[in-house]
C-alpha cells in the first residue's frame, strides 16, 4: 500500500481531467477522482482536493462548463461536461504530450555503455 | 493572449460573484468527503476511522480554499494591502519625487474636473424636464430678406447666408395649436426682465411667460403651492399670478411658506404668488436662472409694447405684425419628425402670408424644427469655443503632468533594477512585480486624483463667474455631481495605469543575470535610455505649447489694456434705468428723463450728466439701416449703429467734436429732426464731401423723417474693446418718439462712488418704485468686458509657469540619472585625460539637444494649434513672432539651468572612485 507513489505532474492533471470528461461525459468531482483512481491503479498519489482546483483553471480557460444537478442516487452535484474549445485543447494537449512522450521514450529506451 | 484576456473576464466575474463561488465550493467539497466516507465505510471501516481516511484522501483544504481564492479574484486582498504598504513605504522614501508627482497631478486633474463641470452644463446638460429629448425648438429661417417685420427676440444667421429666428407671432401661434394631429404638446415661453416689488424694494430680475400647459406638460411640480395652469393663460390679463424660482423663494421670502397667496408688484402690477417651482428647474433658457414665471397672456398689462404695434394697442396677442414668442413642441411618437415639420411649416406659411401681405422673401421662409432638449440655448455658442481651449490647455497640462510621472516612475524603475533582478531571480513572478509597480503609480494618481478633486471643487465657481460679461451674465451654480466624480475617477485611473504601465513593464523587463552581473555598466548603453529622454523631448514640446498660449493671452489683454477707448473712462458713474411701460407712457417717460438730468447736474459734486439708450462697451448694439436722402436707393441695405444720447452726452463721455455742432437744449420734439454721426460714418457715406447739412433717412424705430446731420463727432469703440468703430450716428433722445431703459451717465469730480447714495436718493425721490440698475463706473465696465481675456490669461501663465516647472523636473531627472549611470564611464574618460570642462560641456551639449528638440516639436505643433486660437487674440496674430522666440529661449535657458548641476557633478567625478567602484 505505502509502495512507490507518484506525485502528479503540474499540469498533466488538467489533461487527465479534459480526457476523462471526453471519454465518459458529464461528470461530478467525485465521480472523476474515482474514474482517475481506477485508472491509475494506484500507481499516482492524488489529493482529490487538487482535481477541483484543477476543474475551477479548466473553467476558466473555458474548456469545460459545470451545472448543479441530481446523481445518479438522487444526490445533488456539479456536473462538469467538457466544450468544444475543450474538445481543440485536448486534440492539442494530447498531440503534443504523444510527441514528449516519444522523444523521452525514444531517450530512455537507449541502449546503455556499460 | 486570449486566453490570459478569458482568465481575466472570468476572474472579473469571479471577484463580484466570490461569496456564492465560495459557498458552493463548501457544499461540493462537502458532498466530495461525505461520498468518500461512505465508500470507506462500505468497504468496512468504522465512520470515524472512514472520515479520517476521506480527509487523508482528500487533502488540505485550508489551503485548497485559499488557492482556489487567489485564482478566482484579480488580486487577492492580502496582496493589495501587501503591495499597497510597499508601495506607500516607497512612495514616502522619495518624498520630493511623490509630492512633485502628486502636486502635479493634482493640478492637472483639478484643472480638468473644473472645466469639465461647466462644460458638462455648457456641452451636454438638457433641461431638467420630462423627456427632454422629444422636445424640438421651433425656428423659421429665410434667404436674405427679412419676411417678417422687426423681430424681439434674436435674430441671427445661417451658414448659407440666410436669417434665422425663433421668434414667432401669437397668431401663428395660435394657428400652430390648432394642428394637434402632428405633435403632443406645444409650449411657448418668451424670457423678459421684469421689475418686482417686494416690500417696497424694487429689483430687477429674470422672468418668463409661459403657457398655460408648461409646468404640467414638462413634468414640473411645484416645490409648493400650484404650478401655472392653463386656466391662468386662457385670456388677455386674466391670470395675475405668479410662480417664483426655489432660487428666488430663499434669496427674497426666506423660505417662508407663507409666500403663497402674497401679493406683490410686477412691473407695477398686483400679481399673486401661487407656487414656488422646484431648485433644479430655472426656466426654459439654457444656463440662466429664471426667478419668475407669469401666464404668457398677461403680456399686455404686464409688458405693453406700444412701439412695436402699428394700432397703438399694447397687446401682441392680437397682432400679427410682432413676432416675439418662443416655441417648444414636443414630438408625437407615432408621427415623423419630418412629418411634423413640413405640416407645421405649411400652417406657418399660409398664416404668415395671409398676415403679411407686403412680406417679401416669402418663398425661402421655412419652419424648422431644432433640438428642443436644452430649451433656448445661448449657452453653447457664447461659451463653447473658450471651454474647448481651456479644456485643450487643461488636457495638455494633464499630459504633461503625466509625462513627468511616467518619467519619474521610468528613473526609479531603473534605479532599481537590481532589486527587480533580485526578486525574479528568487523566483517571484513577473506579473506579481508588475502589479505590485502598478500599484504604486495607481498610489500616486489616486493621490493626485483626490487633491485635483479638491482643487476642482474649489473652481468650479471661478472659471462661470470670470468667463461672465456684462451681455452674458454668469452661469447659476454649477453642481458637482456623480458624472463630475466618475470623470475625475476615471481620469485618475487611466493616468495611473497608461503612465504607469511603461517604467513597469521596463522594470520586468531585465533579464535577471545580466542586471545582477553588470549593474554598473562602465560604458553603459544609451539602450534602455531613449525612451526616457523621448519622454523629456516629449515634455519640453508641450512645455513650449503652454508657454507660447500663455504668451498669446498675455499679450492679448496687455493690447486691449492700451486700446484708445475715444472717450473718457474716468470719474464716470454709470447705472441704467428701466421704467416700466405699464405705469409710464412716452410723454410721462421723456418728462422724466429730462427732470431726472437736472436733477442729477445740480448735485454737488457732478460735473455733468447725460444718458444713452446704449452705454459705450460692453452693452450691445443699436442697429439701423442709411440712406442718404437724394442718392439712388442701395440693392442691400447698408446697416450702421445708432445711440440716442442727451445733449451733454459728447461733453460728459469726453467725446470730441471734430465738426459742427453737438446737441442742445433748443433739439426738442418741435425743431427740425437732427443728427450727430461718428467719423467713421462719415468717410464711409461721404468721402469727398461735407457731411453737415446733408439728411439722411433710416430704418430705426423712431426716425420716420429725414434727419439732418449737424456734426462729426471723433470714432470710440461701440460696442466692445476689440471691433473697430463701427459707422454710427448719434439722435438727441428729446427727439425720440419712442423711449425705454436708459443709461444714465455722470461725470463727477471725485471718486464716482462717492455720489451713489445722493443718485439713489435722487431717483427714489421721483419714483421710489424705480430699481438702479447695473450700477458701476466705467472703469468696472471695460474691465468686466476684458473679463474673460484676464481669466485666459492668468490660467495660461499659471499653466505655462507649472509646465516650466514639470520641464525643469524633467531635464533635471533624466540628467541626474544618466550621469549616474555613467558615472564609470566618465571616470574611464577622465582617467584618459578628459578634463572636467570637456566633461561638463559633454553632458550640457545632450541636454541642450533634447531641449532643442523638444522646442522645435513645440513650436511647429504651437503654430499649428495656435490657428484655433486666431478668434481669441487681439493686436497679434497666432504666429506671434516675439512670442514663439520668447517661449523658445526661455526654454532653452531653463533646461541649460537645469542640466547644470548635473553636468557639474559629472566634472567632478573623481576616476579612481568611479573605477575602484566598478
Amino acid at each position: 500500500m505505502t509502495g512507490e507513489r507518484s506525485e502528479v505532474l503540474q499540469g498533466t492533471l488538467d489533461l487527465m481531467i479534459l480526457k476523462t470528461l471526453h471519454a465518459l461525459g458529464p461528470l461530478h468531482g467525485f465521480g472523476i477522482a474515482r474514474r482517475l483512481e481506477q485508472l491509475s491503479e494506484e500507481v499516482l498519489k492524488l489529493n482529490e482536493g487538487t482535481v477541483y482546483t484543477s476543474l475551477l483553471r479548466l473553467q476558466q480557460q473555458g474548456w469545460i462548463v459545470s451545472e448543479w444537478g441530481a446523481s445518479e442516487n438522487n444526490r445533488k452535484a456539479r456536473f462538469y461536461s467538457i466544450t468544444k474549445r475543450g474538445l481543440r485543447q485536448l486534440a492539442l494537449e494530447t498531440e503534443n504530450w504523444e510527441r514528449i512522450s516519444g522523444v523521452i521514450g525514444r531517450v530512455l529506451s537507449q541502449e546503455g555503455q556499460r | 493572449m486570449l486566453s490570459l484576456l478569458r482568465v481575466f473576464t472570468s476572474r472579473l466575474g469571479g471577484f463580484f460573484g466570490r461569496r456564492k463561488a465560495d459557498l458552493e465550493f463548501d457544499e461540493e467539497m462537502r458532498i466530495h468527503l461525505h461520498l468518500l466516507t461512505e465508500q470507506g465505510i462500505r468497504r468496512g471501516m468504522s465512520r470515524e476511522e472512514a472520515r479520517a481516511a476521506a480527509r487523508r484522501q482528500f487533502g488540505n483544504i485550508p489551503l485548497l480554499q485559499q488557492s482556489r481564492r487567489e485564482m478566482r479574484s484579480i488580486v487577492s486582498i492580502d496582496n493589495l494591502v501587501r503591495d499597497l504598504r510597499f508601495a506607500a513605504r516607497q512612495l514616502r522614501r522619495s518624498p520630493s519625487l511623490t509630492s512633485v508627482a502628486v502636486i502635479s497631478l493634482a493640478l492637472g486633474i483639478g484643472a480638468n474636473t473644473a472645466i469639465f463641470t461647466i462644460a458638462k452644463k455648457v456641452l451636454f446638460d438638457s433641461l431638467p424636464v420630462k423627456n427632454p429629448q422629444d422636445l424640438r425648438l421651433l425656428t423659421w429661417v429665410s434667404g436674405h430678406q427679412q419676411p417678417v417685420p422687426p423681430v424681439w427676440g434674436d435674430l441671427g444667421a445661417t451658414e448659407e447666408g440666410g436669417l434665422r429666428s425663433t421668434a414667432f407671432s401669437y397668431p401663428v401661434l395660435e394657428e400652430l395649436r390648432k394642428k394637434t394631429e402632428v405633435f403632443a404638446d406645444l409650449i411657448a415661453f418668451k424670457p423678459i426682465s421684469l421689475t418686482v416689488t417686494v416690500d417696497g424694494n424694487p429689483e430687477l430680475i429674470d422672468g418668463e411667460m409661459v403657457s398655460g400647459n408648461a409646468f404640467s406638460r414638462l413634468g414640473v411640480e411645484p416645490l409648493l403651492g400650484r404650478p401655472l395652469m392653463p386656466a391662468d393663460d386662457a385670456a388677455p390679463g386674466k391670470g395675475p399670478v405668479a410662480v417664483i424660482s426655489a432660487g428666488y423663494w430663499a434669496e427674497r421670502f426666506g423660505r417662508s411658506s407663507s409666500v403663497v397667496g402674497k401679493t406683490i408688484s410686477v412691473n407695477g402690477v398686483p400679481v399673486t404668488v401661487v407656487g414656488v417651482s422646484p431648485a433644479r428647474f430655472t426656466g426654459l433658457q439654457m444656463g440662466y436662472g429664471t426667478q419668475i414665471f407669469v401666464p404668457l397672456t398677461m403680456q399686455p398689462l404686464l409688458v405693453p409694447r406700444e412701439q412695436l404695434t402699428e394700432s397703438g394697442s399694447t397687446s401682441l396677442l392680437n397682432n400679427p405684425q410682432s413676432w416675439w414668442v418662443l416655441i417648444l413642441a414636443r414630438l408625437r411618437p407615432d408621427v415623423p419628425e419630418a412629418r411634423a415639420q413640413a405640416a407645421l411649416d405649411l400652417v406657418l406659411r399660409q398664416k404668415a402670408m395671409a398676415d403679411l401681405p407686403r412680406a417679401r422673401g416669402m418663398d425661402q421662409f421655412h419652419l424648422r424644427l431644432e433640438p428642443g432638449d436644452r430649451g433656448l440655448d445661448n449657452l453653447k455658442s457664447g461659451f463653447a469655443k473658450s471651454l474647448y481651449v481651456l479644456f485643450s490647455l487643461a488636457g495638455l497640462v494633464l499630459l504633461l503632468a503625466c509625462v513627468n510621472l511616467a518619467n519619474l516612475l521610468l528613473a526609479r524603475a531603473a534605479a532599481r533594477q537590481r532589486e527587480m533582478s533580485t526578486r525574479l531571480a528568487l523566483g517571484a513572478q513577473r506579473i506579481h512585480i508588475l502589479r505590485q509597480v502598478l500599484t504604486e503609480s495607481l498610489l500616486l494618481s489616486t493621490m493626485g486624483g483626490v487633491a485635483g478633486l479638491v482643487l476642482g471643487y474649489l473652481g468650479r465657481n471661478v472659471i462661470p463667474r470670470l468667463l461672465a460679461s456684462p451681455s452674458q451674465p454668469a452661469m447659476t451654480v454649477v453642481d458637482f455631481d456623480w458624472p463630475v466624480l466618475a470623470f475625475t475617477a476615471g481620469l485618475s485611473l487611466a493616468t495611473g495605469v497608461l503612465f504607469g504601465i511603461v517604467p513597469a513593464w521596463q522594470a520586468t523587463r531585465s533579464d535577471g543575470n545580466a542586471a545582477l552581473n553588470d549593474a554598473h555598466h562602465a560604458t553603459a548603453g544609451h539602450r534602455g535610455m531613449w525612451f526616457g529622454k523621448a519622454l523629456v523631448v516629449f515634455q519640453i514640446g508641450l512645455s513650449t505649447i503652454l508657454l507660447i498660449g500663455a504668451g498669446l493671452f498675455v499679450r492679448t489683454l496687455a493690447n486691449l489694456n492700451h486700446t484708445p477707448l475715444g472717450f473718457r473712462a474716468d470719474h464716470i458713474l454709470l447705472f441704467r434705468l428701466n421704467p416700466p411701460r405699464t405705469r409710464y407712457s412716452d410723454a410721462r417717460m421723456m418728462a422724466f428723463y429730462q427732470q431726472l438730468e437736472e436733477k442729477l447736474a445740480s448735485l454737488p459734486g457732478v460735473r455733468s450728466v447725460s444718458m444713452s439708450n446704449i452705454a459705450i462697451i460692453g452693452d450691445g448694439h443699436s442697429g439701423s439701416t442709411f440712406h442718404v436722402s437724394g442718392r439712388p436707393v442701395e440693392t442691400e441695405a447698408v446697416r450702421v449703429q445708432t445711440n440716442h444720447v442727451g445733449a451733454n452726452f459728447f461733453q460728459t463721455m469726453g467725446i470730441p467734436l471734430l465738426q459742427g455742432r453737438g446737441f442742445d437744449l433748443h433739439d426738442t420734439a418741435a425743431s427740425p429732426r437732427v443728427a450727430v454721426v461718428n467719423r467713421a460714418l462719415a468717410r464711409q457715406f461721404f468721402p469727398n464731401e461735407n457731411p453737415i447739412g446733408k439728411t439722411f433717412e433710416a430704418d430705426a424705430e423712431d426716425v420716420n423723417a429725414p434727419v439732418e446731420i449737424v456734426g462729426i463727432a471723433a470714432d470710440t469703440r461701440y460696442a466692445d474693446l476689440r471691433s473697430d468703430t463701427p459707422p454710427t450716428f448719434y439722435l438727441p433722445y428729446s427727439q425720440a418718439l419712442v423711449l425705454g431703459r436708459m443709461v444714465i451717465e455722470i461725470h463727477t469730480q471725485a471718486e464716482p462712488a462717492s455720489i451713489l447714495s445722493q443718485v439713489r436718493s435722487v431717483v427714489a425721490s421721483m419714483d421710489r418704485d424705480l430699481p438702479l440698475i447695473d450700477v458701476r463706473t466705467m472703469t468696472e465696465q471695460i474691465k468686466a468686458t476684458m473679463s474673460g481675456e484676464r481669466i485666459f490669461a492668468q490660467l495660461t501663465s499659471g499653466f505655462g509657469l507649472l509646465a516650466l516647472v514639470l520641464a525643469c523636473i524633467g531635464i533635471y531627472g533624466i540628467m541626474a540619472y544618466t550621469v549616474a549611470r555613467r558615472t564609470g564611464e566618465i571616470g574611464i574618460r577622465m582617467a584618459l585625460g578628459a578634463e572636467a570642462g570637456q566633461v561638463l560641456r559633454m553632458v550640457l551639449r545632450e541636454a541642450s539637444w533634447m531641449a532643442l528638440a523638444g522646442v522645435a516639436l513645440g513650436l511647429g505643433s504651437a503654430l499649428w494649434l495656435a490657428r484655433f486660437l486666431g478668434a481669441m487674440l487681439y493686436g497679434l496674430k497666432p504666429s506671434d513672432p516675439p512670442t514663439l522666440a520668447g517661449a523658445a529661449v526661455l526654454l532653452l535657458l531653463i533646461a541649460l539651468l537645469a542640466a547644470f548641476g548635473p553636468a557639474r557633478r559629472a566634472s567632478r567625478v573623481d576616476p579612481v572612485h568611479a573605477l575602484r567602484h566598478q
